[in-house]
């Protein structure tokens, strides 16, 4: 994408959504957070360049709140040139030791979280034909461990999203409306203490938001290389021969 | 979307219905959600079934086709295409042909291009007599322009047209929303025609421009973002104001008791079924309403209903639509609306009628120019030889690519009615009708006319005439139950009842003395809620109770 002036980053008071944050205020970007703390939010401000951050507390599970808050943010700053839905939690907790409100909560923030977001900014991205969304995913659903079962349903759910998404947005009259999965992989943040630094994701998030119009969508991708999930033999091979 | 079988009816011959509506397409599910508004009692009678917009995938890929069989006709028919071949008589020889024209619910309209123009003040009036012989039918409208403005003004609220007026035309006061902005190269488009004197505008467009729009043009719109038949008649009609639909209804005649339609007797999977009714309007299209006329024989009627001078299916008009790629646009971006541009400024040229030329809303991928192909190997080789699909589809995709997505335009030129062409039932044909129809020269010479102003004037964009003669638009049937003061030339009454009968109505294309030159959708909406006034009316004045 050639001229974004605004991305919004939900999640952006620490972990991947502070240094997303971070990196594309110091590459010129501006950078609307959004997350429900309005101390971590002053944290992450303090990181990045300045002039070209800003943050609104915002509950992404909140359906009214996020139509409410992408509306004063395009009053405040403008259209929404790209979205990176990264806000999510993850409880652990035995299936059958959570609440039903727990467990519930996780999905409607990792999963009716992102979707809010999307409802709030695809129309207007559809209408000037131009907009990037990359969902921060995870391949968690693939081999669920215990104790992790709404945040693998969740991550699950976003593929589907992703990909639904894509379907819904012709390619040839939409080329410059694109919606990716980025799948991190480990990260050192308040998730995990094991993998790589927050930092470390920056790049990957950057060339996706970047791809110019007509680029992929509706894909998922990991730092360094395309994620294809169920891809049979002859999908595989179609793909080869036709070199999509 | 609707689920039409919510609405299905089990008993609806025990009822006696205020009004049964035969067909709902464009004119019958506008005239039956005016009728049912009132709160009257309406029966819809679809002979086509439930289309299904999100269960059918619709958009078969390119080399899917070039793979795969044809569709078939229950695949067609889900996709809202007339589901079955016509049967077409020229010059003395009969082709059947799978027409583009629509079946089900919202008829045609389901999967129109929504191109939504008014007619012209001078359409209202009698043309020039242009050395048409002494077969051609008069193509004077019973009332003008000033009278029928008010009911365009109301169609197009009701459509909610986008567009921009025409600026060659002083009576265009239409209130249109505002289109979204035009392509890079549309905007090139609009300049070079501007500047070759087509005095181009927005053409007026029944599309709602959701978010992700794609203007669905010749498919199902999935999403009621398209502004027709089914979504904008029939749908309120059944979900708001009670009205009733019975599909899978092939109304065969009407049985009458002297003047007075008693019941509507049709077909419904194989089995008989009569309906009754205070009052019955045919909106079954211009095809297929004089064909029921003509099947209702009785005493009163020996020739069918309202054919005393055989007029009834005569005087069938299409227009000619010739199809121009215009190559020569600079590699500019196409990304944007589709269906953009129209330019009457060919309407009348010293005393000719034309007509019009507009978007089709394309491109000249490589699936139009394979289309292209196939029919030119159909027409060189008639029923000899299958085309040879893979090697037609490899030649398109190089043919597409020396065309560079080039847009598509079309004309819409007029056809005036003639005595000779009509359309007539017959049994054996796969549709149950013929269409017996010969293009009088002076229709040659306008089409060439057209196509010679167009090469002049359009040069710089390398204009490219992809019809060749065969270019009848068969989505546009008109005029076989002409409207008219005078019975000895007219079916219908200037108020659409068919002369001397007491409550029958036809309210679809059939009614139009001539054709115009333009879609004929916007005047068969403003018509349909003009005649639906009218009934309703006569309704509150209690015209039409009767015992039941």
């Amino acid at each position: 994408m050639s001229q974004i002036c605004n991305v919004v980053v939900t999640g952006a008071g620490s972990g991947i959504g502070r240094a997303l944050c971070v990196g594309l205020s110091s590459d010129g970007y501006r950078v609307i957070g959004t997350g429900r703390r309005r101390d971590a939010l002053e944290a992450t401000a303090k990181h990045c360049a300045e002039g070209n951050f800003f943050w609104r507390e915002m509950d992404v599970a909140d359906a009214d709140a996020v139509a409410a808050g992408f509306s004063a943010i395009e009053k405040e700053h403008g259209p929404v040139d790209a979205l990176v839905s990264n806000a999510a939690i993850y409880q652990r907790g035995y299936f059958l030791d959570m609440s039903a409100q727990q467990w519930t909560s996780e999905i409607m923030i990792n999963l009716v979280g992102a979707a809010n977001c999307c409802r709030a900014v695809l129309p207007g991205m559809l209408e000037r034909q131009s907009g990037r969304i990359v969902i921060v995913g995870s391949l968690a659903d693939l081999n669920p461990i215990p104790a992790s079962s709404a945040y693998s349903a969740s991550k699950g759910g976003l593929h589907a999203l992703v990909k639904a998404l894509a379907s819904e947005i012709d390619r040839a009259r939409y080329p410059n409306v694109l919606v990716n999965e980025l799948n991190p992989g480990a990260t050192r943040t308040a998730m995990s203490e094991a993998g790589h630094a927050p930092e470390a994701v920056y790049p990957a998030a950057k060339r996706l938001l970047e791809t110019p119009a007509g680029g992929p969508t509706g894909r998922m991708f990991a730092l360094d290389r395309e994620i294809r999930l169920n891809e049979g033999l002859k999908a595989r091979l179609k793909r080869l021969v036709l070199r999509r | 979307m609707i689920d039409w079988s919510n609405y299905a009816i089990d008993g609806a011959e025990d009822a006696l219905w205020d009004v049964v509506v035969v067909g709902a397409g464009l004119g019958g599910g506008v005239v039956g959600l005016t009728l049912a508004r009132q709160g009257l009692k309406v029966l819809f009678l679809e002979q086509g079934t439930a289309t299904s917009p999100l269960g059918v995938p619709q958009r078969r890929s390119f080399w899917q086709r070039a793979l795969r069989a044809d569709d078939g006709p229950e695949r067609r028919a889900a996709m809202g295409r007339w589901p079955n071949c016509i049967r077409v008589a020229r010059r003395g020889r009969t082709r059947d042909f799978l027409p583009a024209m629509g079946a089900g619910p919202g008829g045609s309209s389901a999967i129109y291009g929504a191109a939504l123009e008014r007619l012209r003040r001078i359409d209202f009036e009698s043309a020039a007599p242009q050395g048409r012989g002494p077969e051609a039918l008069p193509d004077g409208w019973p009332f003008d322009y000033d009278a029928f403005a008010q009911w365009y003004a109301a169609a197009e609220e009701m459509m909610g047209v986008a567009g921009t007026p025409d600026p060659c035309d002083p009576d265009d006061d239409s209130r249109l929303r505002k289109p979204p902005p035009l392509s890079a190269c549309d905007e090139y488009l609009f300049r070079t025609f501007d500047e070759a004197g087509l005095a181009p505008y927005r053409i007026h467009v029944g599309v709602e421009y959701r978010p992700g729009c794609v203007e669905c043009q010749g498919y199902l719109c999935p999403r009621g973002c398209k502004a027709e038949g089914a979504s904008r008649g029939l749908a309120p009609a059944l979900a708001k104001h009670g009205a009733r639909l019975v599909l899978n209804c092939a109304v065969e005649r009407l049985e009458v008791a002297g003047d007075r339609i008693e019941r509507v007797i049709a077909a419904v999977r194989g089995r008989q079924v009569a309906y009754r009714a205070k009052l019955v309007i045919l909106a079954a299209g211009a095809l297929a309403s004089p064909n029921i006329l003509r099947r209702s024989v009785s005493e009163r009627w020996p020739k069918g209903l309202g054919n005393d001078h055989d007029l009834v299916g005569r005087g069938l008009m299409f227009h000619v639509s010739d199809f121009v790629a215009l190559r020569a646009t600079g590699g500019l971006s196409t990304v944007g609306p589709a269906k953009t541009l129209a330019s009457k400024a060919f309407y009348e040229v010293d005393g000719v009628r034309y007509g019009s030329f507009q978007s089709v809303g394309g491109k000249m991928a490589r699936g139009n120019v394979y289309q292209y192909f196939v029919e030119k190997w159909q027409r060189a080789l008639p029923g000899a030889i299958p085309p040879p699909r893979l090697a037609l589809m490899a030649a398109a995709a190089v043919g597409a690519k020396i065309m560079g997505d080039a847009p598509l335009f079309a004309t819409v030129v007029e056809d005036f009615p003639y005595f000779f062409n009509r359309v007539v039932p017959d049994a054996a044909a796969p549709s149950g009708f013929v269409i017996r129809y010969e293009k009088s020269a002076e229709l040659d010479q306008r089409v060439e006319g057209m196509r010679a102003l167009l090469k002049r004037k359009l040069s710089p964009l390398a204009p490219w005439f992809l019809s060749g003669d065969d270019n009848l638009n068969y989505g546009h049937p008109l005029g076989t139950c002409r409207f008219g003061a005078a019975p000895e030339t007219s079916v219908l009454t200037p108020e659409n009842k068919v002369h001397g009968t007491e409550n029958l109505y036809v309210v679809d294309g059939s009614f139009f003395p001539s054709s115009g030159g333009v879609n004929p959708s916007l005047t068969i909406v403003a018509n349909a809620l003009r005649v639906g006034k009218l009934i309703a009316e006569a309704f509150a004045e209690g015209r039409f109770s009767r015992d039941s």
